[in-house]
């Protein structure tokens, strides 16, 4: 794994993902190829990690086993494979991955794996559904990766949380297995409704787009809708998932230090992070 | 495109003693071994002409006779294929007098939401579209906030229905509603701006402009450099029936005037003796503006806004009013994170639908936006939504 010259996140100490453990183990992956938007998210796990270094250490215990090699390689392909090695190799040795993005088309890789040891349910914090049209053969990207993962044999449930804006079409059915929580409706809904929503007998993966976030509250992202979810929500929503769930993977994508301000969107991704850590 | 038939025609007597120039404004834009395309860049008027008529049509870059051009020899031929060329105003007689042709319109290098262009379709449309990048009414470099809204609307594509041939609009999925369906839009590019002429002449500019182009019932979105446009834009509306004003704005419109030219801060003010304005209402300020405002004028702050019923709002109205949205995006809360000084997006938008609940929105101005400023992309996209929402809420009743 790369990634020795950042900061550990959380202060939490380096190891590698074949180690065994158990808690977290970080996972970072500089990689952007599957935003067809704009560049910069591959800086999102040294910014997070750095603003991280302003938190306490969180109550969960974690290990941080650097960034995904070979994220510089131009095809989304290739960083999906060897963050599938590196989620195995964590998951194998004992540990939960929290990775820490890049765009949000890496989250196919960590749910394809957990999924096949587990059915599992996927939330899915984001201002988008992602569920662009795809055909096999088709260039994976942050546009249609939770049309992919859905079709994932595994995936039980999908809980989407945060859509909004003006879209072409009416994007609130996704499927049988799918439930979506506009960001109108979420601001209404409670904890015990949201645990309403994920049938306890799954696992659950947290996946957290940045975006979901009100722009005017985290800018660094390339893709803002306004109108978004106050950070305080989702940090409550998390915590009441973190508390009433087995939660077997998370992540945190999309945050574009390079369109941020005053990286205060890396700090509100920190921020999360440290709620699901320090709920578990 | 106006295709130009320069074959020989039998040539009057005069034709060969005349001088002749190229047209102003007019610009090689195409050409093969076959034809050139010219165009006109004052009117946006295209032709095709064979390449032996444009390179006839060069050889008049300077005022030349045709017997200059082509000699004694020739000039009898020739001289009906210049006539050819002077009957398709490719081609001027230098002796005639007439006005100067300038440009209308300019073209903008996006269209919002890529709609269709206004020469397209703007006749049938609902909505019109016309930027005014003039910014000298007021402290900020509003003059790009165009450019940045009519790239950022490129998220949100104007789509035809393939069935209906329809416009399919847009889904909000905050409030569950499809919204501007059916509603046509089209873009009419921009007003030029020649930096250093007076802002009357820009304005007039944009009243006679926006009187040309706008539908009996069309609605107007103005986008402009700052909100000192809306003034114009109330001066075509008010022109044709009578109308108030509801501007949001950060702070107080109504100031003394200091000059001639509508600034700013004292648009409101200045709107209120445009004929046919009967009320301004200025809405969102962030504190009293320290003022009496003057007879017509009404401020509502953004606390005031946020705490009262919205019906707040529209009471100061006459009842069944018509009514012109301004919207300085100064209005909208840029802090980050978000202080409250200002009023949110939804509570813009809730303020619109409001308004609309009771009245009639005529006309959407969007102004002031700084792309260059810290978050300039994000109130560009919050500047998409609230023009949407403006609109969907102009167009509800005549659509139904």
């Amino acid at each position: 794994m790369d990634g020795g010259a950042h900061p550990t996140l959380f202060g939490w100490g380096s190891a590698s993902t074949a180690g065994r453990g158990s808690g977290f183990c970080v996972i970072g992956v500089p990689a952007d190829h599957g935003n067809g938007v704009s560049r910069g998210a591959a800086r999102g796990p040294a910014s997070v990690r750095r603003a991280a270094r302003l938190l306490p250490v969180p109550r969960g215990a974690g290990v941080d086993a650097g960034d995904v090699p070979g994220c510089r390689a131009a095809d989304p392909e290739t960083v999906l494979s060897r963050l599938a090695e590196a989620t195995c190799e964590a998951v194998d040795g004992g540990f939960r991955p929290l990775i820490i993005g890049g765009d949000h088309s890496i989250t196919f890789a960590p749910v394809s794996v957990l999924q096949q040891r587990r059915d599992i349910g996927v939330v899915w914090f984001d201002a988008h559904t992602d569920f662009s049209p795809w055909v096999e053969g088709q260039g994976h990207s942050h546009k249609q990766v939770l049309r992919r993962i859905e079709t994932l044999p595994g995936v039980k449930r999908v809980l989407q949380i945060g859509y909004r804006g003006l879209t072409a079409g009416d994007e609130r059915h996704l499927g049988d297995k799918a439930t979506v929580v506009t960001s109108e409706a979420a601001r209404y809904l409670t904890t015990a409704e949201l645990l309403e929503l994920m049938p306890h007998d799954l696992d659950w993966y947290v996946s957290i787009d940045i975006d979901a976030i009100d722009p005017f509250h985290a800018p660094g992202t390339s893709a803002p809708v306004p109108d978004g979810m106050e950070p305080s929500t989702v940090r409550e929503f998390l915590a009441a998932i973190v508390g009433a769930r087995r939660v077997v993977g998370a992540d945190v994508v999309e945050v574009n230090p390079r369109l941020d301000v005053d990286d205060i969107t890396s700090a509100i991704a920190a921020r999360l992070l440290w709620t699901i850590a320090d709920g578990l | 495109m106006l295709q130009c038939d320069v074959s020989e025609r039998p040539a009057g007597g005069s034709v060969v003693e005349r001088r002749y120039v190229v047209a102003p404004h007019l610009m090689l834009e195409a050409h093969d071994d076959a034809h050139a395309v010219v165009v006109n860049t004052a009117t946006g008027a295209r032709a095709k002409v064979s390449i032996a008529a444009f390179r006839m049509l060069s050889r008049f870059d300077v005022p030349r006779t045709v017997s200059d051009v082509f000699g004694r020899s020739d000039e009898g031929r020739a001289a009906a294929r210049v006539r050819a060329l002077v009957e398709h105003g490719l081609l001027w007689d230098v002796e005639v007098e007439r006005p100067a042709e300038k440009p209308r319109r300019r073209p903008a290098p996006f269209r919002f939401c890529n709609a269709p262009s206004y020469s397209a379709s703007g006749a049938r449309a609902d909505v019109v579209v016309l930027g005014v990048p003039y910014d000298l009414g007021g402290p900020e470099n509003g003059r790009e906030g165009l450019l940045a809204i009519r790239q950022k609307s490129l998220d949100y594509t104007y789509m035809v229905d393939f069935d209906a041939r329809q416009p399919a609009g847009w889904f909000d999925a905050g409030s569950g509603v499809r919204i501007l369906e059916g509603v046509r839009i089209a873009d009419a590019d921009d007003i030029p701006w020649v930096h250093g002429e007076p802002q009357r002449a820009v304005f007039e500019r944009v009243v006679e402009t926006l009187d040309e182009l706008l539908p009996v019932d069309g609605v107007p979105l103005v986008l402009a450099g700052d909100a000192s446009v809306s003034h114009a834009v109330a001066t075509c509306c008010a022109g044709r029936h009578p109308l108030s004003v509801v501007h949001f704005a950060a702070g107080g419109a109504a100031a003394e005037r200091e000059g001639e030219s509508v600034t700013v801060y004292d648009v409101a003010r200045a709107m209120t003796h445009v004929a046919g304005v009967r009320s301004v209402v200025t809405a969102g300020l962030r504190e009293a503006s320290g003022y009496a405002p003057p007879p017509g004028v009404t401020e509502v702050t953004a606390t005031r806004l946020r705490a009262g019923d919205p019906g707040d709002l529209v009471a100061h109205l006459p009842i069944a009013e018509r009514v012109l949205l301004s919207i300085d995006m100064g209005v909208v809360d840029v802090s980050t994170p978000p202080s409250g000084k200002g009023m949110s997006l939804r509570e813009v938008r809730d303020a619109i639908h409001t308004i609309g609940g009771r009245h009639r929105i005529v006309g959407v101005v969007i102004a002031g936006l700084d792309p260059s400023a810290p978050l300039g992309p994000v109130v560009a996209i919050v500047a998409c939504h609230l023009a949407l929402q403006a609109l969907h809420v102009a167009t509800l009743r005549r659509v139904a």
